[in-house]
């Protein structure tokens, strides 16, 4: 997204700039000073204690940081008939596994350090690697970001991961100065801006990485059904795919232990270009969702879904 | 770059995996007996010495237990309580030297005091400080043996 898009688009709800915010906001659970120090710890820390030093801070954010309730709303929708004390627990195992993976993901940056992998569902990522032009439609599970690095290094094609910016603005601006090499990042602040790069990137074989379980803020949406609820899910991937006639690669990554993933790859779903909008998202929407649940109640526990999806769970 | 391996499930138990020396000289000796399964399409691992989940696992409880031991042994409370309030001190205070850039080596140096402390105490504290200067020992063996063996 060029400067002059930026200023020609209309003002967002954006949150002010990191001088006019208090001090003391860098130290809240989405504050700059966590990165600072996640960097400190993935640098400093010896690989043997680790896994002593991520229960603690999993146990310190699962009490203090604001993520737990929406966590644990979602795992009632996902885990029928559940009790809160058992969610509560459960809880504790997603900021454990989360804590796993920004380590893992701060490893990497910083040291090249590399975990081991491991595919299902091979035969549908090999068509994308070997193809390109594709869309990559994944959760909010495992690291995503190590899983783009190890694409871009395995297909050879462009990959560009679209994401939520920060919401905190030291954050967002510190997550952009660091932003990796092999990897093109693109922060989707407003929906039209990046539509145009991203249908060229697609078209021109690139691989778009997008997030499609939770929808933030000035994103199209459409209505979808998830766990037997309604609920909304981005619409981009699916105008995306139906634009530049791509189709829409369902992959997960899923942390199987300490320094290993596993890439789950689904059968592609491709968004037919017909009149009927309506009937080719709803039926593509479909498809996702019926993936996106079997991916999540197999693998509740590292589903970091940090805002309730639901929307009369807010 | 890490080096990777493809497809080959046993190359989970290379000693290159393993960061102690002790651990390294085990694998060597028995990880052809080990479950190299492939029960997944393909596999990339990695070779990185802190690669082990096994090794990272029992080393980080053994730490924070023997520890907890030390801490339970110095706090003027009953048995009980002081092996509740023993657990969350220990991880604590084994995180402070960490907080002012520990390395590992600084790690395990004091630990290796603290065993050294508690060798000459009285009660059943000396055993368990007895079996970690045993483990330092036995770490110290292996490394000379996978020296000697070019492991």
């Amino acid at each position: 997204m060029s400067s002059e898009q930026a200023s020609d688009s209309p003002p967002t709800r954006h949150p002010p700039p990191a001088s006019r915010q208090s001090w003391w906001r860098r130290f809240l659970a989405k504050g700059v000073f966590w990165r600072k120090f996640l960097r400190f710890a993935a640098m400093h820390v010896p690989p043997w204690i680790e896994p002593l030093v991520i229960a603690c801070w999993a146990g310190i954010f699962l009490l203090f940081a604001p993520g737990r309730q929406a966590v644990m709303s979602n795992l009632k929708r996902v885990k029928k008939g559940s009790t809160p004390l058992a969610n509560f627990f459960r809880c504790y195992r997603v900021f454990w596994n989360y804590a796993w993976s920004l380590s893992d993901t701060m490893r990497f940056r910083e040291m090249r350090v590399v975990p081991d992998w491991e595919f299902t569902g091979y035969q549908h990522f090999e068509v994308m690697q070997a193809t390109g032009g594709a869309v990559l439609l994944s959760a909010h599970m495992g690291s995503y970001d190590l899983a783009a690095y190890l694409l871009a290094e395995r297909s050879g094609h462009r990959v560009i991961i679209v994401r939520a910016p920060e919401v905190d603005p030291e954050t967002d601006e510190y997550e952009k100065q660091r932003k990796p090499a092999e990897v093109q990042t693109e922060f989707n602040v407003k929906a039209s801006d990046l539509a145009i790069d991203l249908l060229h990137a697609v078209r021109d074989g690139g691989i778009v990485a997008i997030h499609g379980d939770r929808v933030a803020a000035n994103i199209g949406e459409l209505p979808a059904t998830l766990f037997g609820e309604a609920t909304r899910l981005p619409a981009g991937p699916f105008a995306l795919a139906m634009s530049s006639h791509a189709p829409i690669h369902p992959i997960f990554i899923v942390r199987t232990g300490r320094r290993r993933y596993r890439v789950v790859a689904y059968p592609p779903i491709v968004v037919e270009a017909s009149r009927d909008r309506n009937a080719a998202f709803g039926k593509a929407m479909a498809a996702w969702t019926r993936d996106l649940e079997d991916i999540v109640s197999k693998t509740w526990y590292q589903w970091y879904a940090f805002v309730p999806l639901w929307p009369e769970a807010t | 770059m890490t080096k990777m391996i493809a497809d080959k499930p046993s190359a989970r138990w290379l000693p290159a995996r393993h960061r102690f020396a002790l651990s390294r000289l085990i694998v060597f000796a028995v990880g052809r007996y080990l479950p190299a399964r492939m029960d997944v399409e393909h596999i990339l691992l990695a070779v990185d010495r802190d690669q082990s989940a096994i090794e990272n696992y029992t080393i980080a409880i053994w730490f924070l237990a023997t520890s907890a031991c030390y801490v339970a042994v110095v706090l003027p409370l009953s048995i009980f309580w002081s092996i509740v309030a023993a657990i969350p001190i220990a991880a604590f205070l084994i995180q402070l030297p960490l907080a002012f850039g520990a390395t590992s080596a600084i790690l395990m140096a004091l630990q290796f005091c603290a065993a050294a402390y508690f060798a000459t105490a009285t009660g059943s504290i000396h055993y368990v400080a007895w079996l970690t200067l045993v483990v330092f020992a036995a770490n110290a063996i292996a490394w000379v043996i996978d020296r000697a063996c070019g492991i």
